[in-house]
């Protein structure tokens, strides 16, 4: 080839950092499915949460939401968008440097979550758990890729821009926006915040970030993933590109408003109920463009699925895809939600999309870029298409077996007799009959396991056997794609202006929403006569316990208007209840009962009793055990400081309350150890976590002025 | 609803972020030609099958 | 490889039977890609092109991207696209190269001392047939501002209308208080872009409207939207009342986007694929003091001494200055038959040249020549059809008017009784009973239709033809080319039976001659492959050709006309004894009789119009079973089109630029596969398949598009009744003019898709 015309130039792709982010999505995607398996065999079996605290499920969930969504797939779309932007491009990243500062700024957040959140560091927002230091890290090495990514747009070869990059850059703004809004929070120590949004608000902006954030990090960056590999491997054009351009700006419109799905019935109000309602209706229709343009550049191409086996995962997660965008709206109708909502439905819809779209479409990718990066043929076909088949019939397993789950508990929980009174009355009830399930989820979880370490094997031995040295395959491109010499330096200029505007933009914002948030208490829109008491010291200590353990994991405190919900827990939560609580913590699940009106239900002891040993008050129950609350201090020291950054987001503490925090807290840890003791329960607790939690729960419900 | 002062403005603006970049990728042809690119990333030279 | 046993193309993967590669293109790409020897300018038949005048011609000056164009034939897969692309590595001065896969076209950026015929001779050698495109032919070009403009358009309401929903379902909903206000606001504003920017080309249209004093729809929309925004408005203000921004919203960018469809589908019929300019890259060969250099065809001027080669189109019109010249003429009078013509003769634009080569000398510049004057002619006649209302025009017209009385007369008598509801309400009418979906559903229909016949091998050049086809009740036909071949075959012979090295020998001596009985010839005897040289080959133009074959003296005449009127003949005599006689005729279509016979069962009548001979006209239509007396021969385009206009409701079938100006008369006009390009200018239809049953899907696609058109109207009316009833009631308000509009948008899209699947 002649290469010495100087139009056209030899580059070199930095495949490097690619390998690296395979590699890291390898390994993190064990500990996130055993993380996993772990978690659902302790629903099943609860003594697998052996008592330790780093490892109950409460702290245990969020190390496996955080390790699936921000370790696996976030390494996993991090190579997918390293590769495949380079040769949509043609062009090398900007820089090596940032490349590498990415990576490793990225396996050091994810680390410091594998720490922070087993001790418990924990924000309890969902898919934002962990705490501001983190948040801060996150932020800055997002910057760090957006900068890498803009930059590399800005020097490209190729003008058009495919549509897979408009997937990324889409994913890399709007992550960005939805962090940065989500996590605004005023430190307390160095690993405990407070949002600066409390009670609806706060769900309000956890729900908008949390629905985009599954819609902005697992859905457009894997779309754009998908329409580069499911292309490539076919080696077809995509079916309809005009439809693909079509159907990422409609997503792109409208997709931010689907958030209020996750409150229906709640004490959100009707009209942003409804919104949420329609707007996730129709954003069934882009969804489904996605899906059926990827399927479709498979038409006339169906013997590939017996030549290049790898497009069985592409199938698949594109038929996953489908199935979760429609199942999706089909629970935001209002009265699907009312069945679904807090059940086992929505974690099956979660990890039909998680194992079945994301998974599978992650497994396709590594196994066409593995032999590609390393030079050489996959190990094993064979064991590529065992894998499939294991792995497709655990996530099937894992499905159904969650939404018989869940519409059995939907059905349960709402089944009313005759004369109007709950058939089943007792939680447990509902617990006990889906415990198999439990069993049959595990199984699934562990046979989609055991498929992912068949993929670990194979690409560890196509790696082995690759050629240990390689000379770097250069690409012939043209010089430039632009005029370059007349718009040299105009294009630095657009280029620095550009990333300036979009750190101007993110400034602004967080410049306005510091600004905003002392307006932020709910006093104009509350009614007068349903304010409460904020929460006193020691029952903020013990709220704080509360959101370490992680207890909103299985328990959600929010009563929603629906008939059989009030006889069971009480009246229906309004939107003062939770006026000052930051975190809200109206929990989306209920593994267990629901814990809204829990105050003054049972006597103190019933509680020490409960924590300690659930199955004393509640034989087949199959929560954990939490003996070390009866062992560790409450910080009372601190909560001088809590209080007083409450105040500052608007709590109306009394001064003296603020300064002498602790004394008030300790008094009332008193009367409450008094108590127990009298009760039959060991002396000494006073200082104890198991206190304050008590003092907590015997809150909820009890704050309101007038009943 | 005070944190409807907050989302809103961000939604819009987020939103005409979009529009604008449509509207600014359109004048620039992005959108001229809609079949020829589904062709163009199929050709590689890195990953080109063997025979 | 074994043939029959499934294997993949080595290079892209794709299926193959047997082959190593699946096409060229693969085999290149996985081979040799690498800089291509520059083939030396006397080899390379492209070498004219590095003429200044040529590459002045096809420079594309304004383009920063690109230098020249190709229409690449033959462009058909991702290969193709990628090897293209790759120009730059097989020719170093090609510095960019880029494809649009839609057009099969390669732009490249050729730097000044790059040769282009070098480069069009890499892009032949690549297995693709290139051919220049100027400036003037660049039709993507040509829209790009315009799709451009109404692109953004789209984008800007499609997300006012979006957002704008986003901010009235919490009123509808239930939310009141500030919010609510809020809200309404920011769906006013919201729907400020759509009312300064987005219907901007509704306000033009309903400007030229009333300018022009033709009520067309986009005055009705305009006048809904800004009643529906003027009512919102006042409503805002006064804190009371329904508003409508949403409703409004949706319905323009609807319509926007059925136009855009509709208008991408309209252009794709005008590439560089379909209308092809006529005289192409053709370069003719100046004399100028005893020295031949090459010109382009625009650059032939009066008293310009040509040496036109054979196959060459005359520039314009010409005097012959060889002595001799025989021309195909069939541009003017259909006919294949080569006429003779002496020096000092007339020649015409657009004739081609049958003999070696022949001196001419140029009369007029081509817009001064017989085919010039004619195109002129087309082209100002083009205007007129436009003219044409389609159905839901004329009833979108009815319909406005209805309704502006309606919402007037009710204004008036409900004023009295209430003021305010009064004007809510007769605004309301308005704006609901916009013929919005009108609007909005014709396009759409007629997008869908456009596209449907292209699949079935018609080209439209516009929707309004499927209206008049369906009224059609005189069809007028052409003859050769288009109720026959075109072409000559053999009828029969004397003997009947030749032996194989008689037949030897004719071809050997007609081996060389284009004229159409040595094609017939070629055909009907394809299997003897065999030819024997002849020598002493002598060919008198017009009258035969004679040589000597394996040793025997063989002279093939051409039996006069005269004696023979219907049918040509040829007399070949061996060693000057006569042994065979062959006859030829221009064989009737397969399905010209059927065709004209189904027409005649719907009573349709069908007439011949012929400029060959009146006994040849006659011989066909009675093969057809046209009537005698509908059958004319010996006319020239002029008469054609005078007996045409004689008539009503005219369908023109034909071929050649003799029939263009009927084709254009008529009132639809249908140009036949194997015309002309020409035709494409003043035919509204075009049959890329051959024969004539094309002419039967067009009339079902008529009926089928109709039968939309009218569910469409009937949807819209039913919608429309309703709803206004409902909004002189007082029952509309904001929510069902939200759910109202959407739904029969949606049913007319459904009803559209359903008709055409």
């Amino acid at each position: 080839m002649k290469t010495t015309g100087n139009l056209i130039e030899k580059i070199y792709y930095d495949d490097d950092i690619v390998k690296k982010f395979i590699l890291a999505t390898l390994i993190w995607a064990g500990a996130a499915f055993l993380f996993g398996l772990l978690a659902a065999l302790q629903l099943a079996y609860w003594p697998l949460n052996a008592n330790m605290e780093w490892i109950t499920f409460g702290r245990l969930r969020p190390l496996h939401t955080n390790a699936a969504i921000f370790a696996f797939a976030g390494n996993a779309i991090f190579a997918g968008i390293y590769h495949s932007s380079q040769r949509l491009l043609k062009a090398r990243m900007f820089s090596d440097l940032l490349s590498k500062m990415h990576f490793w700024g990225w396996q050091l957040i994810i680390l410091s979550a594998a720490i922070t959140l087993p001790l418990g560091y924990s924000q309890s927002k969902e898919y934002a758990e962990l705490e501001w230091p983190i948040d801060i890290a996150i932020t800055v090495v997002w910057v760090i890729f957006a900068l890498n990514f803009f930059m590399t747009i800005r020097k490209r070869r190729e003008k058009h821009m495919y549509v897979a990059i408009w997937f990324y850059i889409a994913t890399i703004i709007t992550v960005a926006v939805l962090h940065i809004i989500n996590s605004i929070e005023i430190p307390v120590s160095l690993f405990k915040s407070y949002p600066v949004y409390a009670g609806i608000q706060d769900a309000m902006v956890q729900w908008w970030y949390g629905h985009n954030a599954v819609a902005f990090f697992l859905t457009t960056p894997f779309l754009g993933l998908m329409y580069y590999y499911v292309p490539k491997a076919a080696n077809r054009p995509v079916y309809s590109y005009r439809l693909s351009i079509v159907h990422f700006w409609a997503l792109v419109f409208i997709y931010i408003w689907a958030g209020p799905h996750h409150l229906l019935y709640t004490s959100l109000p009707e009209w942003a109920q409804t919104l949420g309602m329609i707007f996730s209706i129709m954003l069934w229709a882009p969804s489904w463009g996605g899906m059926i343009n990827g399927l479709l550049t498979l038409k006339g191409s169906w013997h590939l699925l017996r030549t290049e086996p790898l497009i069985k995962f592409f199938v698949a997660a594109l038929t996953f895809y489908g199935m979760s965008t429609f199942e999706g709206p089909l629970l935001s109708i209002k009265s699907v939600s009312a069945l679904g909502h807090y059940t086992d439905w929505i974690i099956g819809h979660v990890h039909s999309g998680a194992l079945g779209w994301n998974g599978f479409l992650t497994f396709g990718m590594i196994y066409y870029l593995v032999p590609r990066l390393w030079k050489t043929e996959l190990y094993s076909k064979k064991l590529l298409e065992n894998h499939f088949w294991i792995g497709l019939t655990g996530v099937l397993l894992y499905y159904i077996s969650m939404v018989v789950a869940g519409i059995t508990q939907g059905l349960m929980w709402r089944a009313v007799d005759a004369d109007g009174s709950l058939t089943y009355p007792d939680f447990i009830e509902t617990v006990v009959r889906i415990v198999p399930l439990y069993w049959v989820r595990a199984v699934g979880g562990f046979l989609f396991l055991t498929g992912f370490l068949m993929m670990c094997y194979n690409v560890f031995k196509t790696i082995q056997k690759a050629p240990k040295t390689v000379e770097a395959k250069e690409v012939l491109v043209e010089r430039t794609g632009f005029d370059e010499v007349t718009k040299e330096t105009h294009r630095k200029l657009e280029g620095m202006g550009m990333v300036f505007s979009v750190l101007a933009f993110l400034a602004i914002a967080v410049g306005s929403v510091i600004e905003i948030y002392p307006t932020l208490s709910l006093h104009k829109y509350v009614s007068p006569n349903n304010i409460v008491d904020p929460y006193t010291p020691l029952e903020l200590a013990g709220r704080d316990i509360y959101i370490k353990e992680g207890c909103y994991v299985c328990h959600s405190q929010q009563i929603r208007p629906i008939a059989s919900e009030v006889l069971r827990y009480g009246n229906a939560s309004t939107v003062e209840e939770s006026m000052y609580d930051r975190p809200f913590q109206w929990g989306s699940k209920r593994t267990g009962p629901d814990l809204a009106r829990l105050g003054k239900k049972y006597p103190n002891l019933w509680h020490y009793s409960h924590m300690m040993d659930p199955r004393a008050v509640t034989p087949k129950s199959i929560m954990p055990n939490y003996p070390w609350l009866a062992e560790k201090d409450t910080d009372f020291l601190v909560l001088r400081k809590k209080l007083s950054v409450m105040s500052e987001l608007g709590v109306p503490y009394e001064q003296d309350v603020i300064a002498n925090a602790d004394i008030h807290a300790q008094k009332q840890a008193q009367e409450i150890a008094a108590d127990l003791e009298s009760n039959g329960a060991p002396k000494g607790l006073a200082k104890k976590e198991i206190i304050a939690l008590i003092a907590y729960l015997q809150s909820l419900g009890q704050k309101g002025k007038v009943q | 609803m005070n944190i409807l002062t907050l989302m809103i403005p961000m939604a819009l603006l987020l939103g005409i972020g979009f529009v604008s970049a449509f509207l600014w990728a359109t004048s620039k042809g992005q959108f001229d030609d809609l079949e020829t690119p589904a062709h163009r990333i199929l050709n590689d030279d890195n990953e080109r099958k063997h025979s | 490889m074994n043939p029959g046993t499934a294997t993949n193309c080595s290079y892209c993967g794709i299926p193959t039977q047997g082959d190593f590669y699946c096409c060229r293109a693969c085999e290149i790409l996985a081979t040799q890609v690498k800089e291509m020897p520059v083939l030396a300018v006397a080899k390379n038949p492209f070498s004219y092109l590095d003429q200044k005048e040529f590459r002045d011609l096809y420079r594309h000056k304004n383009q920063d991207e690109f230098d020249f164009l190709f229409f690449a034939e033959g462009l058909h897969c991702s290969s193709c696209v990628h090897l293209l692309e790759k120009l730059p590595q097989f020719y170093e001065p090609i510095e960019k190269a880029r494809v649009n896969f839609g057009q099969s076209t390669v732009a490249v950026k050729v730097s000044d001392n790059g040769s282009l015929a070098q480069t069009a001779h890499v892009i032949q050698e690549l297995g693709y047939k290139p051919t220049l495109l100027s400036p003037h032919d660049n039709i993507v070009e040509k829209y790009k501002n315009e799709n451009r403009s109404h692109l953004k358009r789209i984008a800007v309401a499609g997300f006012c209308a979006g957002n704008t929903m986003l901010f009235v379902i919490p009123v509808y909903a239930g939310l009141a208080g500030t919010w609510a206000q809020v809200f309404n606001f920011l769906s006013f504003l919201l729907f400020l872009p759509i009312l300064f920017y987005s219907a901007i080309p509704f306000y033009k249209g309903a400007w030229n409207s009333l300018k022009y004093q033709v009520i067309n729809v986009d005055l009705p929309i305009t006048v809904a939207m800004l009643s529906g925004f003027a009512l919102s408005t006042v409503n805002l203000v006064k804190q009371d009342g329904a508003i409508y921004y949403d409703s409004t919203a949706s319905f323009i960018f609807f319509i926007l986007s059925a136009r855009y469809l509709l208008k991408r589908v309209q252009q794709n019929y005008l590439s560089p694929t379909r209308v092809q300019s006529f005289f192409k890259t053709e370069k003719y060969i100046l004399v100028e003091n005893g020295e031949e250099k090459s010109i382009p065809w625009s650059h032939a001027k009066p008293g310009d001494l040509l040496k036109i080669q054979r196959h060459q189109t005359l520039p314009t019109d010409s005097v012959l200055e060889s002595s001799r010249a025989n021309l195909d003429m069939s541009l003017f009078n259909g006919e294949s038959l080569p006429k003779i013509f002496s020096e000092g003769m007339s020649l015409f634009a657009g004739t081609k040249v049958l003999d070696e080569s022949v001196l001419v000398r140029v009369k007029v510049p081509f817009t001064e020549s017989k085919l010039g004057v004619l195109l002129k002619q087309l082209d100002q006649n083009a205007l007129q059809k436009s003219h044409f209302i389609t159905l839901s025009d004329k009833l979108a017209q009815k319909l406005i008017v209805a309704v502006f009385s309606i919402a007037l007369v009710f204004f008036f008598l409900y004023m009295n009784v209430n003021p305010t509801e009064a004007f809510n309400r007769s605004l309301a009418l308005i704006v609901l009973a916009c013929p919005c979906a009108l609007a909005f559903g014709s396009p759409l229909t007629f997008g869908l239709a456009l596209k449907k016949a292209q699949k079935l091998g018609i080209l439209l050049k516009d929707a309004t033809s499927l209206e008049r086809i369906l009224k059609i009740r005189n069809v007028f036909f052409d003859k050769t080319g288009t109720l026959t071949e075109g072409n000559l075959q053999i009828s029969h012979s004397e003997p009947a039976e030749f032996p194989e090295n008689l037949k030897r020998a004719i071809l050997s001596l007609e081996a060389f001659s284009y004229h159409p009985v040595a094609f017939a010839l070629r055909k009907a005897w394809a299997h003897t492959l065999e030819i024997s040289t002849a020598s002493n080959v002598q060919e008198v133009l017009g009258r035969g050709v004679q040589g000597d074959v394996e040793g025997c003296h063989y002279e093939i005449r051409h039996l006069a006309e005269s004696t023979h009127e219907v049918e040509t003949g040829i007399e070949v005599l061996k060693d000057g004894v006569s042994v065979a006689r062959l006859y030829f005729v221009d064989a009737l279509r397969a399905d010209s009789r059927s065709a004209v016979q189904n027409l005649q069962r719907q009573n349709i009548r069908c007439f011949l119009l012929s400029g060959d001979k009146k006994a040849r006209a006659l011989q066909a239509a009675e093969a057809c079973g046209i009537p005698a007396e509908n059958t004319y021969g010996e006319l020239f385009p002029e008469d054609k089109k005078a007996l045409l206009e004689k008539h009503t409701d005219t369908c023109m079938i034909g071929d050649g630029a003799n029939d263009s100006l009927s084709l254009q008369a008529a009132d639809v006009g249908i140009a036949v596969k194997g015309s002309v390009d020409l035709s494409l200018q003043s035919a509204d239809v075009y049959f890329m398949r051959g024969g004539l049953s094309p002419l039967f899907d067009l009339l079902n696609l008529a009926k089928q598009t109709r039968h939309v058109l009218v569910r469409n109207l009937t949807i819209s009316l039913v919608y429309n009744t309703l709803g206004g009833t409902l909004a002189l009631m007082g029952f509309i308000n904001p929510m069902m003019a939200a759910i109202l509009m959407p739904l029969s948008s949606l049913a007319i899209i459904l009803s559209s898709l359903w008709g055409f699947r």
